[in-house]
């Protein structure tokens, strides 16, 4: 056993020591969008740094692989336009909706699946594996997901892109430092208003100081996560996306004064597989990479799948198609329940299954299906799709899974495989995050934002093409910026902080503060809200960072990573709770349920409401949903050079 | 700053395995971990350290990058290793088997489209058990198995065919009854192949004693009229038929300014003003004349269809086969003929009387065709209340008339068996259907606030009392259901039988409802025979074109029924094809005649009522209670009423019927 093993710490330890560097862009996060975001600013001429708390070749949300890449309109073979989709996906989210990121996820998307496949990533079926199957074009190779006829979402072979991209962001000389956390933005006043001048990190397992200078920074880190959600035994499992990424680019952005939106968004839990539910595709359902499989109930009897009105499909051939009237569909994975004009096909409701004799448990039944959509799921979607390859189809199979024989369990009623209580919430389906401008800027000078940080963001295709865009206008304004100095005084400030917990002999550990954090939220910031349950969460939260934080302590770099993370979950929490305090109704497309104020959605409040932090205190504004203006229009004002460049 | 220490976090799973014999200890795993959870072997070239193995997020990476298969594998926690197992074809639908289903309402009623292939191989099984069987008791276990299956499969049609009536726009079960019926000539088919195996099962003897003996003479007529040879056109069948039903079913008649199912026409077909009564006609004339193609394309379709059965099965023509397929046991269609001729002699004249009457109360000088359904100048008799006050009504009858019928409507009332209303997209006309899983009768109708409601109601009752009967004395499903004759006899005694009830539906006006049920009945007679006279003809006839069919309706109209010849220029009543809109001719022909079978012997009970009233309902109950056990002929003679094809058994019900009639009219012109 090697239980309770006492180890030497393997790396040496640099807790005192620091590197001062700097570049004209700095991307922190070496996610889908950080890597996007770096080739696209060293392909327009600025030396970048990527800062990446894991190790870039695998880390983020998409590391191990992503199966769908969505929205690429301008692919060869689509039978719509960005505007269409983009628009479409406003009308769906009721105008909480990114507009900017989704117009140029439509835009681009496509271009940067063919910038995947020059960096070595696989995108078309050169194989011929798949020839003849109707959701293959057999001229490109390129294989469609979701709905045939619109061919605007794109099966792919994910697990080949990260490797592909950090293979190409070292060919463009690009300097990554990989298992270095960023800690902190440095900001400066400059001309009387704030910018951003660079960055603070630690290396994760020697502790080292990062100091990095920078003219433009890029904030390409994940969404938060572990707020409502943790389990200190599988800490891993606790949510849908990595461990580590839980909003540490939130909580500084906060810190540093950056304005959010939406933060009042959440959701009931889809993914827990610490607690209620399984690991992700990895239970019988009919959804994303699983979509359409032919679910089957306990007897066995076919499940129907029903268009938007309701009438019943006789082949699987029509899973994927629109219904008699309709131009297209949307699917994917912000889009739960679509409105009746977008909505897709869909097995009949649980109710009405009910109602007719339908008995659980359902199981995903690919047996049943046609041999290459069959094989399309499992062996293509599942083994391409992160945590799938080898937690899924390596794993089941070795296991004697075999979807010739074999029907998956389905668990609870429908695709998030476990039914969550209202308390057990998560940022997910289009959360809040940083409110951008058509340059994907933050409202403070030289700081971008991309991928899971902007708000309403959607899954890797929005990241690539928001990281690209974002990394291409930091790196056009960093050719016209100069460096701004930092203050000696905020590193060292931001040093005091990041190393307090290792220089304590005993102390309190970061899995207790996590689990006071999430308990708090489900208490007071659950299904339901009121003022008074707000202010108690947040005069809770305060008395754990005057009381509790103090006494944080840890053993070595890795666990005091994890006790930053800890920090940054208590200050995105406390955001979370003033955001929900600001939202005086309710809403429905925001999931927002407040006692004191339950007018759904009335039209007073029907905009965007905005806060961030100055000097304390909480600032509040109001935008408008269309503030973007028409998507199209305000795109090609702001892109001419992008279009008539060659699309770089 | 204190020294760096490292010690291992155990949690409740362990993510990681390494085999040592394949690692060679690179840590290239080790290196991709974006949550670095590992660090290296302090022993080299051993496999890394799993330091934080709580903190896994089972990605896999690791697993991808290892240079030596196998060397490092990654498990889920027990919990998370969610079940699959072998794929299952689904099996008899076991769901309506549940006995708590037995009390629950129609519309709760789970409806599984049952699984065609395995409800053949599971009648296959059975039979080839019944074959196989070195006993009786093991060819009885065979049977009921059988029977199992049978029940299962028969009421998920019957759910589904009632629920398709409820909305003949709900694509669900559209589909399904579409569905269904393509698999139910198969399944036939299967059954008819084990009834073979019955027939000719060495234990006819046990099967007679134990089942009565009506049980294989059924089988043989059944198997008579059924078999592989006819599947393909009993599929093709039930589509034509669909096909009727949809147009019939979905008519969208312009009337005054307002678009409204043809079954909401039909109080202003019997309305005081007379060009109203005539606009009825004519609206519904007019809609049906663009469709009047398609229905006589439909109906020459089913004729072929229906020989072609015939003749597959050895008949020379449908009309021969519906002595088989109408259970028609010791008597033919001479019988039939002798019947017809019959009314013609004696029931024809007096019906002209009974005409007679009602044009003088009516004040014409001359009856339409579109004055029928007016009985009164002033108003005809309206039923008090809807549909929930007419379900009261109906149950302090049967509660009064007898503990048996109160019991059983108790049952239907409880279970909601009962869809009364008239709405959009909801089937024409009234039928009694049942769900044989759940042993019960369901009334299905469409109340317009006119007589028929009360009909409709009672004479679906009748039914229904009869099959809630069957249930409850436990009959062989083959023999729960008796021959039409029979049935329709359970339903039309009701109708009269319940005469001293009818004041709870119609107030002061009762007089003039029997009145008026009475001249519906005596007139009704001729039309059934009319009906089945131009069948035989058609049937025999089978290349008769559309407008020779025409022709032939209208003359027999005139022979039988000439109070409805004249419809002035009004298309499809007055031109012959009205016919064309009557269900009955394209979904159950040569079944007309049989409502003038029973109603013969409904008349005779309805004599015997008025003389002595108790020893006539035991009479009835007595003939219920029969079920399918006996054939008409025999039901008939047990409960000592005459047959009607039979010496004058006709004379001897119409005349004393004109004379009852006469009086009720004088009785209503009184009040």
């Amino acid at each position: 056993m090697e239980m309770d093993m006492e180890y030497k710490w393997p790396y040496e330890n640099e807790t005192e020591k620091e590197e001062r560097t700097s570049c004209d862009v700095l991307v922190l996060g070496g996610g889908m969008a950080g890597c996007y975001a770096a080739i696209a600013a060293a392909r327009h001429g600025a030396s970048v740094i990527v800062v990446e708390k894991g190790a870039t070749v695998r880390s983020g949300a998409a590391g191990s692989g992503f199966d769908h890449w969505e929205t690429a309109c301008t692919n060869p073979g689509s039978r719509v336009t960005p505007r269409e989709i983009a628009e479409a996906f406003i009308d769906e989210q009721s105008g909480y909706s990114n507009g900017i990121a989704q117009y140029i996820c439509c835009r681009e998307g496509w271009d940067r699946l063919l910038d995947m496949e020059s960096f070595g990533g696989k995108i078309r079926d050169t194989e011929d594996e798949f020839k003849g199957a109707d959701f293959r074009d057999d001229e490109t190779k390129l294989m469609y997901a979701y709905d045939y006829k619109n061919r605007y979402t794109l099966r792919v072979w994910g697990t080949t892109f990260k490797p592909a991209l950090v293979k190409e962001m070292k060919r463009l000389g690009v300097k990554i430092y990989d298992y270095t956390e960023a800690t902190a933005l440095l900001t400066a006043v400059k001309d009387g208003k704030k910018r951003t001048v660079g960055a603070v990190g630690m290396n994760t397992r020697t502790g080292k100081l990062l100091v990095v200078s920078a003219k433009e920074t890029v904030l390409a880190m994940s969404r938060p996560a572990r707020v409502w959600l943790f389990n200190p035994d599988l800490v891993g499992l606790c949510e849908f996306r990595p461990p580590q990424s839980i909003g540490s680019g939130h909580a500084m952005g906060w810190r540093a004064g950056v304005e959010f939106t939406m933060m009042e968004k959440s959701v009931p839990g889809e993914f827990s597989a610490a607690g209620r539910s399984f690991p992700p595709y990895g239970t019988g359902n009919n959804h994303n990479t699983w979509y359409a499989a032919t679910m089957v109930d306990a007897r066995g009897v076919e499940i129907p799948y029903v268009d938007r009105d309701g009438r019943e499909l006789k082949t699987v051939a029509e899973r994927y198609l629109p219904a008699p009237g309709q131009k297209f569909f949307l699917k994917g994975g912000v889009i739960d329940e679509a409105k009746y004009e977008y909505r897709g096909p869909e097995t009949m409701p649980f109710e009405e299954l009910v109602k007719r004799g339908y008995k659980l448990p359902f199981y995903a039944d690919l047996s049943r299906m046609p041999e290459m959509e069959r094989k399309v799921i499992w062996g293509m979607m599942i083994g391409q799709e992160g945590k799938t390859r080898v937690p899924i189809l390596q794993n089941y199979t070795e296991r004697g899974f075999d979807p010739e024989k074999h029907a998956l369990q389905s668990y609870g009623t429908g695709w998030k495989s476990a039914s969550f209580l209202d308390q057990e919430r998560q940022l997910f389906g289009a959360p809040g995050g940083i409110l951008n401008d058509w340059d994907l800027k933050t409202n403070i000078d030289g700081l971008y934002a991309a991928g899971d940080q902007l708000y309403a963001s959607d899954c890797a295709g929005f990241a690539a093409a928001t990281g690209y865009y974002a990394g291409r206008k930091a790196a056009q304004a960093a050719a016209q910026a100069v460096y701004t100095a930092f203050s000696e005084e905020d590193v060292e400030a931001e040093k005091k902080r990041i190393y307090a917990p290792l220089g304590r002999e005993r102390g309190i550990n970061w899995k207790e503060l996590n689990m006071a954090i999430s308990k708090a939220m489900q208490n007071y910031c659950g299904g339901i809200k009121n003022e008074e349950l707000l202010n108690e969460g947040l005069s809770l939260l305060q008395e754990y960072e005057d009381t509790i934080v103090p006494q944080l302590c840890c053993d070595n770099p890795h666990e005091l990573v994890r006790t930053h993370e800890v920090l940054d979950i208590l200050t995105v929490s406390k955001m979370i709770l003033h955001a929900c305090l600001l939202r005086k109704s309710s809403s429905k497309p925001l999931y927002f349920e407040r006692t004191d104020y339950p007018e759904m959605d009335p039209e007073r409040d029907a905009h965007f409401i905005t806060l961030r932090q100055e000097n304390g205190r909480v600032i509040r504004g109001d935008v408008p949903l269309n503030y973007y203006g028409d998507v199209e229009k305000e795109y090609e004002k702001r892109n001419q050079d992008y279009i008539q460049g060659g699309h770089r | 700053m204190k020294k760096l220490t490292a010690r291992e976090i155990p949690c409740s799973a362990e993510p990681l395995l390494f085999d040592d014999g394949l690692c060679i200890g690179c840590n290239r795993c080790m290196n991709v971990c974006q949550v670095d959870i590992m660090i290296p072997n302090p022993v080299r070239g051993k496999h890394p350290v799993v330091l934080y193995p709580g903190e896994c997020y089972y990605c896999g990476s690791c697993v991808m990058e290892c240079p030596r298969e196998g060397a490092i594998r990654l498990q889920h926690p027990v919990m998370n290793r969610a079940k699959f197992v072998p794929v299952k074809r689904p099996e008899l639908s076991q769901t309506l088997r549940n006995e708590d289903t037995m009390t629950v309402k129609f519309k709760d009623l789970a409806y599984t489209r049952p699984d065609e292939e395995a409800v053949i191989r599971g009648i296959k099984e059975a039979q080839a058990k019944l074959t196989a069987a070195a006993d009786w008791e093991a060819a009885r276990a065979a049977f009921e198995a059988f029977h199992r299956i049978m029940e299962s499969f028969r009421s998920a049609c019957q759910i589904a065919q009632i629920r398709f009536t409820q909305n003949v726009r709900d694509p669900f079960y559209e589909k399904e009854n579409e569905v269904l019926g393509m698999i139910a000539p198969r399944v036939e088919e299967a059954a008819h192949d084990f009834y073979g195996a019955l027939l000719s099962c060495p234990y006819s003897g046990q099967i007679d004693r134990e089942y009565g003996p009506m049980l294989l003479k059924k089988l043989r007529y059944k198997e008579a009229g059924g078999g592989e040879a006819v599947t393909k056109l009993l599929q093709e069948e039930n589509r034509l038929m669909a096909q009727f039903q949809a147009v019939s079913g979905t008519s969208r008649i312009a009337f005054r300014g307002q678009v409204i199912p043809a079954e909401q026409l039909y109080p202003y077909k019997g309305d005081r003003d007379r060009d109203t009564r005539r606009e009825a006609y004519r609206a519904e004339g007019d809609y049906f004349l663009q469709h009047c193609e398609q229905l006589e394309d439909i109906f020459d379709k089913l004729v072929k269809n229906r020989n072609a059965q015939a003749q597959a099965l050895g008949f020379r023509n449908y009309a021969d086969m519906s002595l088989v397929f109408m259970n028609r046991m010791g008597y033919g269609l001479e019988e039939i003929a002798y019947y017809r001729e019959q009314v013609k002699k004696y029931w024809v004249p007096a019906v002209r009387e009974i005409k007679e009457m009602q044009r003088k109360r009516l004040g014409l000088s001359e009856l339409k065709g579109y004055d029928n359904l007016l009985y009164f100048p002033d108003y005809n008799p309206a039923p008090k209340g809807d549909s929930q006050a007419m379900l009261a009504a109906c149950s302090t009858m049967f509660h009064e008339l007898s503990a048996e019928t109160g019991e059983f409507f108790d049952s239907l009332l409880e279970r909601d068996m009962f869809d009364l209303d008239s709405r959009d997209g909801k089937a024409p006309g009234g039928y009694c259907g049942s769900v044989d899983s759940v042993r019960s009768p369901f009334i299905f109708s469409n109340f317009n606030g006119t007589t028929r409601d009360v009909d409709v109601l009672i004479h679906e009752s009748g039914h229904a009392f009869a099959a809630y009967e069957a249930y409850k004395n436990g009959i062989a499903a083959e023999c729960r259901e008796a021959s039409s004759e029979t049935c329709e006899t359970h339903s039309t005694a009701m109708e009269m039988l319940t005469m001293p009830w009818h004041q709870l539906f119609f107030g002061k006006d009762a007089d003039r409802y029997d009145l008026f049920l009475m001249e519906r009945t005596l007139t009704y007679l001729p039309g059934g025979c009319a009906s089945d006279e131009f069948l035989t003809i058609v049937y025999r006839n089978p290349d008769m074109t559309s407008n020779e069919r025409h022709a032939l309706w209208k003359k027999l109209r005139e022979e039988y029924e000439p109070h409805f010849a004249d419809f002035d220029d009004i298309p499809l009543y007055g031109d012959g094809r009205e016919w064309l809109i009557d269900p009955q001719l394209f979904l159950c022909p040569f079944y007309l005649v049989d409502y003038g079978l029973a109603r013969n012997v409904s008349l005779q009970l309805f004599m015997l009522q008025q003389k002595d009233p108790e020893l006539a309902w035991e009479k009835y109950l007595r003939f219920v209670s029969f079920g399918g056990t006996k054939t008409y002929m025999e039901a008939v003679r047990e409960i000592g009423m005459e047959i009607p094809f039979e010496g004058e058994a006709i004379r001897r019900v119409i005349e004393p019927m004109l004379e009852w009639v006469k009086r009720q009219n004088e009785k209503c012109r009184a009040e």
